[in-house]
């Protein structure tokens, strides 16, 4: 087990948001938290990932309790790409990706020839090479989302844990990123660990979804038995229905209505 | 083909850092021979040898003390000073993520004003000589405690809060001096000539004291420079690649506010050196802390002690150091101000 949380709870001051779930991640998984606006997902990575501190229960890297290691030893294993971050202004792409590199280097951060193979690696598998000397303010959303992915990968960790990757990119670029995980995945073995929005793309990219309501997690397992009818109705308010997508062997569904009871409770208020 | 570029800086860096001693060690030289007493270039420079060599030439004791008590404490508080600031303004800029932030963002420099200003008012009160310079400092100190405190030192330090909370403090602090200076009456010029800023009698004691201190505190900071580069990516960012960003913000916050702590116990507030040279050094040569620290450091030496030289000679009455660099850097505040806001695209 790559990645274990048990009976984690997470409160932002006195409220809580996250009430005593398990996740656990397997070595070789793509794992998607779904769920929707205000369920915990991104308050979960972010206890993964140590940015908040959660209130009970444990989280182990390895079996060992994450937050017991030290943050370089974390940033050799787990890589993590967030949601929103700042542009440094005068960072252009190859320092940034160089960077990911900083937890493999000693104080001096001399980088080694392999530090430098493993840039070039980056840069190229995320087909930024011809972005290598812009600053990161000049490239688009994608470009810059890709960047950010290349130090992730410069990081050559176990896992990469990332944040709604799709956010704010349009539909070439969302799907670009998403077949980068997905390659990173089957080529390199990188475990996935990821929120997503879009449930049809977390169908068909996912090993295993958690679903998650009001800081809980109501369901998990294979996104094709998780994915119904009745849970979309329940957990997201839609009616819709599903389709077979052929091509990738997987469930489709289109929503077409929102669920009237809820509709009408929503007016009332 | 990155080899290649990082040679190429690090080869300018050092061209550059040779150069600034250079300018700087002449700097040192024709500032001690200029001044209002009529030594010649030739005594003065007599004079030095013989302090520094351990000589025995004839010279007359008056020069002697002009040229190596007043005038050499003088011109190196200066030098020390203004590395001291331009390195403490590098880094709160790079802690608080905010190019507007200089050594006396956080306040510090508002505790050690107060520690002085209180000082004064109870020497003229009853009559003491109690010493500024500790009594400045230690109340800078306690004022870092106070605003680290208010900011939540076990959280993550945001820079907002620090710098709210420096806000604060410092508008508190600057209405209890107010209230000393209405209550020191006719003696309150002592008060407004500490508060501008000022490099004049300063002794080998002072010397003494910022040498040594200044210049730990500038090596412990570009010791971990590397990791302040990162950090420009954000708290969290840095956390995600192994920066333990927490530990990080707080080990600068503590040398930047000794440093600024330090020189302003000594030279009063002497503004804008700290907020404008990191700015200059970075826009025109790197924004890597490793380089920007050192640089800095010469170049606010250098600037500090010709804004001092041009104080001390072209005025008929010696106007404060603080003042002058404040009329030159306001604009150039301004300036950076402006363009720093219509080249965001956030």
């Amino acid at each position: 087990m790559l990645i274990k949380a048990s009976n984690l709870t997470i409160a932002y001051d006195k409220k809580e948001v996250v009430h005593k779930i398990n996740i656990n991640v397997q070595k070789g998984e793509i794992i998607t938290i779904v769920g929707p606006n205000g369920s915990g997902k991104t308050t979960v990575l972010k206890a993964l990932t140590r940015i908040i501190k959660y209130k009970k229960g444990e989280i182990l890297l390895e079996g060992k309790e994450i937050r017991k290691i030290k943050d370089k030893k974390i940033a050799k294993k787990i890589a993590i790409l967030p949601q929103t971050r700042n542009t440094p202004e005068d960072f252009n792409v190859e320092t940034l990706v160089r960077y990911g590199r900083f937890p493999h280097t000693n104080w001096q951060g001399k980088l080694s020839k392999e530090d430098k193979d493993i840039i070039d690696w980056a840069i190229k598998k995320t087909g930024m090479s011809h972005f290598r000397k812009n600053k990161l303010t000049e490239l688009s959303g994608g470009e810059r989302q890709r960047a950010w992915i290349a130090m992730a990968l410069a990081q050559k960790t176990e896992i990469i844990v990332l944040d709604e990757p799709t956010t704010f990119l349009d539909l070439s670029h969302q799907l670009e990123v998403l077949e980068l995980v997905k390659n990173l995945n089957k080529s390199e073995n990188v475990t996935i660990l990821m929120v997503l929005h879009d449930l049809n793309q977390a169908i068909r990219y996912s090993t295993r979804i958690y679903v998650m309501e009001k800081g809980k997690v109501i369901a998990k397992g294979n996104p094709e038995e998780i994915i119904s009818s009745e849970l979309l109705k329940d957990v997201f308010r839609v009616n819709s229905d599903f389709y077979e997508d052929k091509r990738h062997e997987c469930n489709h569904f289109i929503p077409y209505k929102i669920e009237r009871e809820i509709h009408d409770r929503r007016n009332i208020k | 083909m990155i080899e290649e570029i990082l040679n190429k800086e690090k080869k300018q860096y050092y061209l550059i850092l040779t150069i600034l001693t250079i300018l700087m060690l002449g700097i040192i030289l024709i500032s001690v021979t200029l001044g209002k007493a009529d030594i010649t270039i030739s005594e003065s420079f007599k004079i030095i040898f013989k302090k520094i060599f351990n000589k025995n030439i004839e010279i007359a004791a008056n020069k002697e003390a002009i040229i190596w008590d007043i005038r050499m404490p003088r011109i190196i508080s200066g030098l020390i000073i203004g590395a001291g600031l331009a390195v403490a303004g590098t880094i709160f800029q790079a802690i608080l993520r905010n190019p507007l932030a200089d050594p006396y963002t956080i306040g510090v420099s508002t505790g050690a004003a107060f520690g002085a200003v209180l000082t004064i008012y109870i020497n003229i009160v009853y009559s003491l000589f109690l010493p500024i310079v500790p009594v400045a400092f230690i109340f800078s100190i306690i004022t870092l405690f106070v605003i680290v405190k208010i900011a939540g030192f076990n959280q993550t330090l945001h820079s907002s809060r620090l710098i709210l909370a420096g806000i604060i403090i410092s508008s508190t602090l600057s209405a209890a001096i107010g209230l000393l200076k209405s209550m020191a009456g006719e003696d309150v010029s002592a008060m407004i000539f500490w508060l501008m800023g000022n490099l004049a009698a300063k002794s080998w004691t002072q010397v003494l004291i910022l040498f040594p201190t200044i210049t730990i505190a500038i090596i412990l900071a570009k010791h971990f420079a590397n990791d302040l580069d990162i950090l420009t990516l954000g708290i969290h960012e840095a956390k995600n690649i192994g920066v333990d960003s927490e530990k990080l913000v707080k080990f600068y916050l503590v040398i930047g506010a000794f440093i600024t702590a330090v020189c302003v116990s000594i030279s009063g507030i002497i503004g804008f050196v700290g907020l404008v040279i990191p700015h200059l050094v970075r826009m025109s040569f790197t924004s890597k802390h490793k380089y920007l620290i050192p640089i800095s450091a010469l170049v606010g030496a250098i600037v500090l002690s010709l804004a001092d030289n041009i104080t001390r000679l072209m005025f008929v009455v010696e106007i404060p150091v603080g003042v002058l660099t404040t009329l030159i850097g306001g604009p150039f505040f301004i300036y950076i101000y402006l363009n720093k806001s219509s080249g965001e695209n956030v």
